[in-house]
């Protein structure tokens, strides 16, 4: 019976060809672990769509409803908050999977000839799924997600000429509100799914179509000095793949690191949930939205580039970096396939990826200045400091100055101020920052009551 | 024409095959353009529609009673802003009485990146948390990254209420 319906299957649409056709083609030696990163990729993605639909039964997009549904499928729903969670973690991995894929192709010059365009659509692929993590943030709607949206669309709000029109797309008129909500509703689950879908299509069927890239050794370059390196390089893809296995030899490997990745979601979903915060207040004074981890690096990267030069920094370096990302196979055009026979275009990719993670790493280091107080310790302090400390946070300058790694950077940091300048310096300089520093940014605090004047020069003294 | 009527005498002429197919896919091409067309005029209109769409005139939307905002130092309030009255959606705003009938409504987003800045009393200043950008009472950038002073709404009195109306960026030039 079973057997009729699969012959019956077969026989009307070939599926059964088709499979041995994918799972017989040969693939050259040596491909091992390195390559199950795509398909964990694929992996993660269907994680996603599946988490992602069932989330949107539930769902409400509008202000006013949009928290509570939220909030409803994370606390009643059955399995909702793993559902959740689940979701979450699966969107990080694949960011950080998309980036090892990538990563990885690149160290093994995989995106040569013939395999351009299969290296585009991946890089069309990079940017949909961070276009999918920057949509899908306000989706809940809570304080962090509404204000980061605040901050994210203002940052591509200055873009020249064109900046003012993006803000006015992804908000509604001047403000964020309803329209934002179901708009990147829209992009967040039917766009950019049909978009991500395609091009998995397509990036699949180039990668059957020219089949897998061998591991680079520098043994095999002498295609490389052929009067023609590209028919060359054909002619010794093809008697490699000859001399390979079948493709379900791998299968199981690509399977093993898929379970592995869904268990450890499943982990992560349970023991580090990520629960809803505060539902979005307009009028949430002080809160210092931080984007999620992935786009610290842009964040981070906004201080490198103050006043005028903020659009270079917020949307100049991205964009080239999108470009670079896209042209690398027309850019870096030489036959020679392992890392050692590229030093420049692997030293400046190395180098692009140690900047990218050293910003994430100091973004994520960073600890936003707290209303609260009380974090400043520093020992040894006299009494009168002390109560300078106090009179230090109800100012705000932990606005722009930090100690022991608390507060802004806009000003510079005070951990050792003391060891820099005398109380003389602090008692003229701190109501009339021109005094001592002409030019100086920092405004003048003239109505501190003389007592608590006293106190705080002398806190500021014994920062040593 | 001339292509059917070489097609009808000698269809299978190779040349004549070619300029056939030629014209076939110009054909499909051009119907099929025609679809897309008539689609994405309208689609890409629906999607600009922000853009496009004539901020209507704001009308005055009441922030509260002036007793509610005593002179001295800004207080906190919402104003349910009519971008689409279909979906209104609260503002935050800070009022300031300057006293002697003199009030500012200021727009409730940092004129740098838009995060929301507070008002801290002793310091007679309002702080912005994300880059350290500091504001007076009257809405002037005295320290940080902001590019303007804050936006603000144009104030109206009328019967002991307070109104907001068109939204100044930088407290100048209205929004278009
Ligand atoms: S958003 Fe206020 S200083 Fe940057």
């Amino acid at each position: 019976m079973a057997n009729r319906f699969a012959e019956f299957i077969n026989d009307r649409t070939g599926a059964g060809k088709a499979l041995d056709y994918f799972l017989n083609r040969k693939i050259p030696p040596g491909v091992k672990w390195p390559y199950t990163l795509g398909s964990a990729t694929t992996t993660a993605f269907v994680v996603l769509l599946i988490t992602g639909m069932l989330l949107t039964t539930h769902y409400q997009p509008s202000p006013e409803t949009a928290y509570g549904s939220v909030k409803f499928i994370y606390d009643h729903v059955i399995f909702g908050s793993f559902i959740h969670n689940l979701h979450f973690w699966a969107a990080s991995a694949m960011v950080v999977l998309v980036a090892l894929h990538m990563t990885r192709v690149f160290y093994f010059g995989a995106y040569k000839y013939p395999r351009e365009m299969t290296w585009i659509t991946g890089s069309i692929l990079l940017v949909v799924t961070l276009a999918f993590a920057f949509s899908g943030y306000l989706l809940p709607w809570d304080q962090k997600a509404y204000w980061t949206t605040v901050l994210l669309s203002r940052m591509a709000g200055t873009a020249p000429f064109v900046g003012g029109w993006a803000t006015t797309l992804v908000q509604d008129g001047q403000n964020i509100g309803a329209f934002t909500v179901t708009q990147l509703f829209a992009f967040h689950v039917i766009l950019l799914p049909v978009l991500t879908v395609a091009a998995i299509g397509v990036h699949m069927f180039l990668v059957i179509r020219h089949g897998i890239s061998n591991p680079p050794r520098r043994a095999d370059e002498p295609y490389a000095e052929a009067a023609d390196p590209t028919s060359a390089y054909r002619e010794f893809y093809d008697a490699k793949k000859a001399a390979g296995k079948p493709f379900f030899h791998n299968v199981l490997d690509d399977a093993i690191v898929s379970l592995g990745l869904v268990l450890v979601l499943c982990a992560l979903a349970i023991y580090v949930p990520h629960p809803l915060e505060q539902p979005a207040n307009p009028i949430g004074v002080g809160f210092a939205p931080r984007p999620e981890w992935y786009f610290l690096w842009l964040f981070q990267l906004l201080r490198l580039f103050p006043g005028k030069l903020e659009p270079v920094g917020v949307l100049g370096v991205p964009l080239v970096l999108v470009l670079l990302l896209m042209g690398l196979p027309f850019l870096d055009r030489g036959p020679r396939r392992h890392p050692m026979s590229r030093p420049v275009t692997v030293g400046v990719w190395t180098l692009g990826g140690i900047a990218v993670l050293w910003l994430t790493v100091l973004g994520a280091g960073e600890k936003p200045p707290s209303a609260s107080g009380g974090a400043l310790v520093k020992s040894g302090l006299s009494a009168q400091a002390l109560a300078g400390e106090k009179v230090f946070q109800t100012y705000s300058c932990t606005t722009c100055h930090k100690i022991n790694g608390v507060g802004g950077d806009m000003g510079p940091d005070l951990t050792h101020v003391g060891s820099r300048h005398n109380l003389a310096f602090f008692t003229k300089l701190v109501r009339n920052p021109q005094s001592e520093e002409p030019g100086s940014p920092m405004p003048p605090f003239t109505q501190i009551p003389e007592a608590q004047y006293k106190n705080l020069v002398q806190f500021l003294s014994e920062l040593k | 024409m001339a292509h059917v009527a070489e097609g009808n005498s000698e269809a299978t002429t190779p040349g004549s095959e070619l300029s056939r197919r030629n014209f076939f896919l110009r054909s499909i091409g051009a119907v099929g353009g025609l679809i897309g067309a008539i689609i994405a005029v309208p689609a890409v209109g629906f999607l600009l529609s922000p853009l496009l769409e004539k901020h209507k005139k704001a009308g005055w939307i009441a922030v509260g009673p002036v007793t509610a905002f005593p002179e001295g130092d800004p207080t906190l309030a919402s104003i349910v802003t009519d971008d689409s009255a279909e979906m209104p959606f609260k503002q935050g705003v800070y009022v300031v009485n300057h006293g002697g009938g003199n009030f500012d409504i200021f727009r409730l987003n940092c004129t740098h990146l838009g995060c929301p800045y507070e008002w801290n009393a002793a310091a007679q200043k309002f702080f912005c948390p994300c880059h350290g950008g500091v504001f007076d009472i009257s809405g002037n950038v005295m320290a940080g990254p902001p590019p303007r002073p804050l936006d603000r709404y144009k104030p109206l009195i009328k019967q002991g209420v307070l109104y907001a109306g068109e939204l100044l960026l930088g407290g100048k030039q209205p929004v278009a």
